[in-house]
């Protein structure tokens, strides 16, 4: 069982290479395909004739993207923060929560269900009911990008501790380890890689969980910017925001990829971190 | 691991193939049209949005059969905005298309072949709407306020039109983006001071939940004054089936009177075409609207449906000056009269 | 007898459940002054389901084609990634990011596209679904198919396995549990592409149902629809959960190893 959650846990790691040549090719690969992808758009639109207010060519909105560079980098800023914020809340949240359920069975089938539930409403349906609690401020956007990203967060960490075998845990209780200790030194470890991976997840919904906040409501941030493109039929200028949703996520991905890395191997048992170094 | 692969790798590329297959053969062509019965001609009839009380006059028309008179099959369908209309007539995906006239131009602007061929919102239904309680009666009272809008509508397109025409600066009127289903909830909850939108769609939908309660200020009193909805097709459509062009516009036409002679039995039409979707008090506001503003002053004389080159030209240049239409052309590339009698 | 008597208690659970949450909704909109448009009180949303019952149905059941579908063609895309990317480095480092970035960018944004391309037909709401629910998938099979560890490789070489056997007989079986919990959140990421998918352009389905009542200050009908849905997500969440236990009682018997 330690193997394999160690691998995996190493996986998560690796997910964005270690090493020089690792680094490297990482690299350059992603942007040879991304080229592509590129190339092939330009190539569709050249081809078809598509008019520009369906797909507009990638090399106008690379240029509108560099025209609108300073809005387009305060209005990422604005949906940075508020994605970062959701997506700490969440984890405080989420992870928490999925030990209690996982500690406590009948909670589950109390709790799961409304979860469930819950998760499966867009959130942009629900609009009507959050602009009419919440209002417009950055409350409302908080709470909508939290219940988007907590979710894999909450299931993760349930599926991580169901993953630990009844040998492992009276093995640990009849060594003496108690409540806290068995989360430390067991649960977490070996929810760990679960919860790495759901992190990564959760990192890039936060991102679209807060555009979504600011489709609901908004007078600022990249979601607003966007709807205010589309509604002036500037597909451009759309697209250029959509790259730079798409490039957040990514930073975002990134980021959390590193933190996962971090926290797995600091929070990890040391069985595990003499195992990854 | 990762030596033999080869052999999967064809495996999961058949597989995924296949998905790329399901994925695309199931794509229900809009044109493919579900009825062809004896000589009519099927069309189709794009709404600018889902059915509701503003529509009531071509289920109307459909319902007495007006178009079939006309040797006509038509489909009416819901719809998704103002663009996506324009964009599905442009394509040929839709016949006809209820859209814009902000939207058709800036359509055509962009290289859509298509044209209106009659005007139905011409007096600017653009309204302003707030709660009596928080005494707003004119532009003046804006300053300061919070307004809810749902971004590319014309309402707030035009908003700064409205207010500068009233000596307001549009700096001092704070815009809050509002999905459209929220917007009448953000109202009534005062979580806005005002919201921007239709008299036809958005204001009936409030003033039926708080009659009474409701302060309405039209564009149009203003010193707005810029048309909206009409009837649009492609150019490539009307030069090919003119004699349908000309019998869709005139069973719409007869729609439209046949609502003003009796709007009770035109709304219950609609209300019995969507019992579940459609609510009768605000089907009978959004039809007294609509019918207040089919006209100007310079086509109230005219046929329904009929348009003039300068409420055109005024549009043209309001929507230059404060929408997003980059140079107009003449209003003549936009619009024809020449389908209605 | 005992499974019986299990199976009640369950039932008399749910229902106390439901009927704590129905008491405190009833009491909280009788409490305060709700307007109704944005908290009905239980019985309009009662009275709404079943006159409506039909309308219900037929609408909950073309929503319900449209997750399926969606999370089908969501599921056969992210297992097949999920395996090339396992099993060829190079796919993982040219094409993953890719999916990174696609998976971040805001697909809600697509919908007017997805619309003018197919219409109001069903096909942009299935495109809708398995787009939102693919990047999880993929991401839980392919850590599910990293947990085949090198011991198990070989314990499986050396009965006999090769390539094709041991991936399809052994490392899948690894993968389950991983591949499951993506499932999950597969089935309500598909249910919020699809209600998003109506959302944005439809005529029929629960978002279409969800947005025009949601518009008209329709209280009764909103709620109606909304709760039509998560039993219909909860159902296939469930469903999902049964067939973890029938599946990984199979392994654990093959798991003795």
């Amino acid at each position: 069982m330690r193997t394999e959650s160690q691998q995996a846990a190493s996986e998560a790691g690796r997910q964005f290479g270690s090493g020089a040549i690792g680094t490297s090719m990482s690299l350059v690969l992603p942007m040879v395909s991304a080229i592509v992808v590129g190339l092939i758009w330009f190539g569709v639109v050249a081809l078809f004739d598509i008019p520009k207010y369906i797909l507009p060519s990638p090399e106008t909105v690379v240029a509108s993207m560099f025209e609108n560079r300073s809005a387009l980098f305060n209005e990422a800023q604005a949906t940075g923060l508020i994605a970062i914020t959701g997506l700490a809340l969440s984890v405080a949240f989420g992870v928490p929560l999925g030990f209690v359920i996982a500690r406590y069975k009948p909670l589950r089938r109390v709790l799961m269900p409304p979860i469930v539930a819950i998760q499966s409403i867009p959130k942009v349906a629900l609009a009507p009911l959050f602009v009419a609690w919440l209002g417009f401020g950055a409350a409302p956007k908080l709470i909508i990008t939290t219940l988007v990203t907590f979710f894999p967060l909450t299931l993760a960490t349930i599926v991580g501790v169901e993953s630990i075998t009844v040998t492992t845990s009276q093995l640990a209780r009849s060594i003496g380890c108690r409540s806290f200790g068995l989360v430390r030194y067991i649960w977490f470890p070996s929810a760990a890689p679960y919860i790495a991976a759901a992190f990564r997840t959760a990192a890039t919904l936060a991102v679209v969980g807060t555009l979504v906040a600011e489709f609901v409501g908004s007078a600022e941030g990249l979601g607003n910017l966007l709807l205010i493109a589309s509604g002036n039929r500037d597909t451009t200028l759309a697209f250029a925001a959509i790259l730079v949703v798409a490039a957040l996520g990514m930073v975002f991905y990134g980021g959390a990829s590193l933190i996962a890395r971090g926290a797995t191997a600091r929070l990890g048992s040391e069985y595990m971190r003499s195992k990854t170094t | 691991m990762h030596v033999k692969a080869n052999r999967y790798l064809l495996l999961l590329l058949v597989v995924m193939s296949l998905f790329v297959a399901a994925c695309g053969d199931d794509g229900g062509s809009p044109t493919a049209s579900d009825s062809g019965s004896g000589e009519l001609i099927p069309l189709t009839y794009r709404l600018d949005w889902i059915a509701d009380g503003s529509h009531t006059c071509y289920y109307a028309a459909e319902a007495n059969g007006y178009f079939r008179d006309e040797g006509l099959d038509v489909t009416i369908r819901e719809g998704a905005g103002s663009g996506t209309a324009a964009t599905l007539v442009a394509n040929g995906s839709d016949d006809f298309g209820f859209s814009d006239a902000g939207v058709v131009a800036s359509t055509i602007d962009d290289g859509a072949d298509i044209e209106m061929v009659a005007g139905i919102y011409q007096r600017n239904p653009s309204v302003l709407i707030s709660l009596t309680e928080s005494g707003i009666e004119g532009p003046e009272d804006l300053v300061g306020k919070t307004v809810g809008a749902s971004s590319g509508e014309a309402p707030v397109q035009l908003l700064p039109a409205y207010l500068s025409a009233n000596d307001v600066n549009p700096d001092d009127v704070k815009i809050v983006n509002v999905d459209p289903a929220a917007k009448p909830t953000a109202l009534l909850q005062k979580r806005v001071d005002a919201i921007v939108g239709y008299s036809s769609s958005d204001l009936p939908i409030v003033e039926a939940e708080a009659p009474g309660k409701i302060a309405v200020q039209y564009y149009a009193d203003y010193g707005v004054v810029t048309m909206s909805n009409g009837l649009i097709v492609s150019r490539k459509f009307a030069d090919e089936n003119p004699d349908a062009v000309r019998g869709f516009v005139a069973a719409v036409q007869r729609g439209f009177e046949f609502c003003q002679d009796d709007q009770e039995a035109a709304v219950q039409n609609l209300v019995d075409t969507f019992p579940m979707t459609v609510n009768p008090d605000q089907a009978t506001i959004a039809l007294r609207e609509v019918l207040a503003n089919l006209h100007t002053e310079r086509t109230k004389d005219k046929p329904i449906g009929y348009m003039d080159t300068q409420d055109w030209q005024d549009t043209l240049d309001t929507l230059a000056q404060y929408a997003d239409l980059k140079d107009p052309q003449a209003p003549e590339k936009y619009f024809t009269n020449d389908f209605i009698e | 007898m005992a499974i019986i008597a299990g199976l009640l208690r369950r039932m008399l659970v749910i229902t106390v459940t439901i009927a704590l949450v129905g008491l405190v909704w009833w009491a909280a909109t009788s409490i305060w002054d709700v307007p109704t448009y944005l908290i009905p009180p239980p019985s309009e949303v009662w009275t709404a389901l079943t006159t409506s019952s039909s309308f219900f149905l037929t609408n909950a059941r073309v929503t319900a084609t449209e997750i399926l579908l969606g999370l089908a063609v969501a599921t056969g895309a992210a297992v097949a990634w999920a395996a090339l990317i396992v099993s060829v480095d190079i796919v993982r480092k040219a094409v993953f990011p890719l999916m990174v970035v696609a998976q971040s960018a805001p697909k809600e944004a697509l919908a007017p596209i997805f619309i003018i391309w197919w219409g109001f037909s069903a096909t942009p709401k299935i495109v809708m679904a398995s787009l939102i629910a693919f990047f999880p998938i993929l991401v839980a099979t392919v850590v599910g198919l990293e947990r085949f560890t090198r011991e198990q490789q070989l314990l499986a070489s050396s009965m006999g396995a090769g390539p094709l056997r041991r991936f399809f007989s052994f490392r899948i079986w690894v993968a389950l549990p991983s591949f499951l919990s993506g499932i999950r959140l597969g089935v309500t990421l598909a249910a919020i592409g699809a209600v998003l998918g109506e959302y944005l352009g439809s005529d029929k389905g629960l978002g279409y149902m969800i947005v025009t009542s949601a518009r008209q200050l329709n209280g009764g009908f909103l709620y109606g629809a909304l709760i039509s849905l998560m039993i219909m997500c909860w159902a296939m969440v469930r469903a999902v959960d049964v067939a973890e236990l029938l599946l990984l009682r199979g392994t654990r018997a093959g798991k003795g190893f």
